[in-house]
């Protein structure tokens, strides 16, 4: 193992372990206010100071790890799943999913993704509880992620039409959903695992713009893009260096996972 | 494609929440009269299908309707916000391409020499960073807005153009050239960078959609008033019109720079 890849497990061990248990570990729920310390510095009871509604940074800055790396990786599977049924029934399933496929595709491809993300992020409701904007958050990187994924998808099930397993399932009578979700998929498993690899960073990083814009996950519940709002105002960084820390742990994060998934990321 | 994408903007605005509320109904100065004008005017954009139909009729001579949210023609909109957009996108695309482009060059060419880990390094580092938070620093920095495109481009160009160079400089011509003594531009102009001129020259297209996108948020954060800012107004003011406008230009936009980028390919791959 080269040593960038080691140094990416174990920057990835360092964030994700206390990520988990943050739960146990964080010094205070993460929307606890303590009045007596509004935007306080850095102090044995508060290692990362306070925000300005007086909650720990510290906690919060646990939590909201936990918050983004949980969320991309789900979005990363919704994504994934979608591209596997689309680009599947694309290439399988006759003319009429393969055209609307190729429409459907076409459609969000032809716009930039970042374009689309924050569009329909805006046009979706803004004043929700924090729980449904992360189901939304959720929904939308997942529905609108998985265009380029299934063009990938398609290609590698189509090239395993005329392969021998398949062939011999037909044969045995073998048709229809049986074929894809029994023989086909279990095929496609290196190429999906691939995407669903590499959209995890992708994630992270629309959801980190999501929340700087502030269209991610609603207060209070913390995310590293509703944290990294806070940078919109400078004195805060002045005063207090630590407010970059969950910059700091998102470009370490999406830094080791491109390190890790460098050879996937370039077959996909 | 591109009427479909119109349709998309608009089914998007029409279906969401808020689309049937006018800040105006609550204005308490307004008479009854008004009221109801400005009731009837947005039952007119009520049916999906009956808006998009007048919006393309419209669209047909010239007319692209009228913005709600700023009280003002789209057409005049547009033109006032395009130029702010298209110089932030080409100077930008300028940046990202020479930065992108001479690094990957230059680790081609000087093999060795540390270049393509320094350039592999800090496209890695940028890569990690949202389009978001790089134009925060430049507001912050008080840096050029047209430079932040061109970071946010800059690692998708290193990275491919690297990765295309690095083949050819282990092709046979480019080792007989360097064989032969040949090095400098000599060696970068006809034997590095010829052969990958159709691939770069696709790349133009992508890149071209990567900036575009990114303006969003650099417009939004760094106060510029062109095309992002407009269309992130747009979107959160549920501006139909303004929408459908601003969709159906990205895709034109998008559309034709992947189409000329893939003429341009095609005609630089073609032999002789």
């Amino acid at each position: 193992m080269s040593r960038a890849r080691m140094a990416a497990w174990i920057v990835l061990a360092l964030i994700l372990g206390p990520a988990l248990a943050a739960g146990w570990i964080a010094p205070a729920p993460y929307h606890r206010q303590f009045r007596e310390a509004i935007a306080a510095p850095p102090s044995a009871d508060h290692p990362l100071g306070t925000d300005e509604l007086g909650r720990d940074r510290l906690s919060r800055l646990l939590h909201a790890t936990r918050v983004s790396l949980l969320l991309a990786p789900a979005a990363a599977l919704l994504s994934t799943l979608l591209a596997a049924f689309a680009g599947a029934s694309a290439a399988w399933l006759g003319r009429f999913p393969a055209g609307a496929h190729q429409v459907s595709s076409d459609l969000l491809l032809c716009l930039p993704w970042m374009f689309l993300l924050l569009t329909v992020r805006a046009a979706l409701p803004l004043d929700v509880e924090p729980l449904a904007s992360l189901v939304i958050t959720f929904l939308l990187l997942g529905a609108l992620g998985w265009a380029g994924p299934s063009r990938v998808v398609r290609a590698a099930a189509a090239s395993l039409r005329n392969s021998d397993f398949l062939l011999l399932a037909r044969a045995q009578g073998v048709a229809g959903w049986r074929l894809l979700s029994r023989h086909l998929m279990p095929a496609l498993r290196p190429v999906l695992a691939a995407q669903f690899w590499t959209s995890i960073p992708l994630f992270i990083l629309a959801e980190a713009n999501l929340g700087i814009l502030g269209l991610g996950v609603v207060e209070p519940l913390p995310s590293w893009g509703g944290l990294l709002k806070e940078l919109e105002n400078y004195s805060a960084i002045a005063e207090n260096p630590f407010v970059l820390a969950p910059a700091a742990l998102l470009l370490a994060c999406v830094w080791a996972m491109h390190v890790l998934l460098a050879r996937k990321e370039r077959a996909a | 494609m591109l009427l479909l994408a119109g349709l998309l903007g608009a089914t998007l605005v029409r279906f969401a929440p808020g689309f049937a509320v006018d800040e105006r109904e609550l204005d308490t100065r307004l008479s009854e009269e008004t009221l109801n004008a400005v009731r009837a005017e947005r039952a007119a954009d009520a049916g999906l299908l009956a808006f998009y139909g007048n919006y393309l009729g419209g669209l047909a001579s010239g007319d692209l309707g009228f913005s709600r949210s700023l009280n003002r023609p789209v057409r005049e909109l547009l033109g006032e916000r395009l130029p702010a957009t298209l110089r932030l996108v080409a100077v930008g695309l300028l940046l990202g391409w020479m930065a992108g482009l001479g690094f990957a060059l230059s680790g081609a060419a000087f093999p060795g020499s540390g270049v393509s880990a320094g350039g592999a390094a800090v496209a890695g580092l940028i890569l990690s960073v949202p389009a978001a938070l790089v134009g925060l620093a430049f507001l912050h920095g008080g840096w050029p807005r047209e430079a932040a495109v061109g970071v946010v481009v800059f690692p998708r160009i290193y990275s491919y153009a690297s990765r295309l160079l690095q083949e050819t400089a282990t092709r046979p011509h480019v080792l007989l050239a360097r064989a032969k003594g040949v090095s400098g531009a000599a060696l970068l102009g006809r034997h590095l960078l010829r052969p990958p001129l159709g691939e770069l020259a696709a790349l133009g297209g992508v890149t071209v959609s990567i900036a575009w996108g990114a303006c969003i948020p650099l417009e939004v954060l760094c106060d510029v008033p062109g095309i992002g800012q407009l269309a992130w107004n747009a979107a959160l003011g549920r501006d139909l019109p303004v929408l459908v406008s601003l969709t159906l230009l990205t895709a034109l936009i998008t559309m034709s720079a992947n189409a000329l980028a893939d003429i341009a390919a095609a005609s630089l791959r073609r032999p002789g």
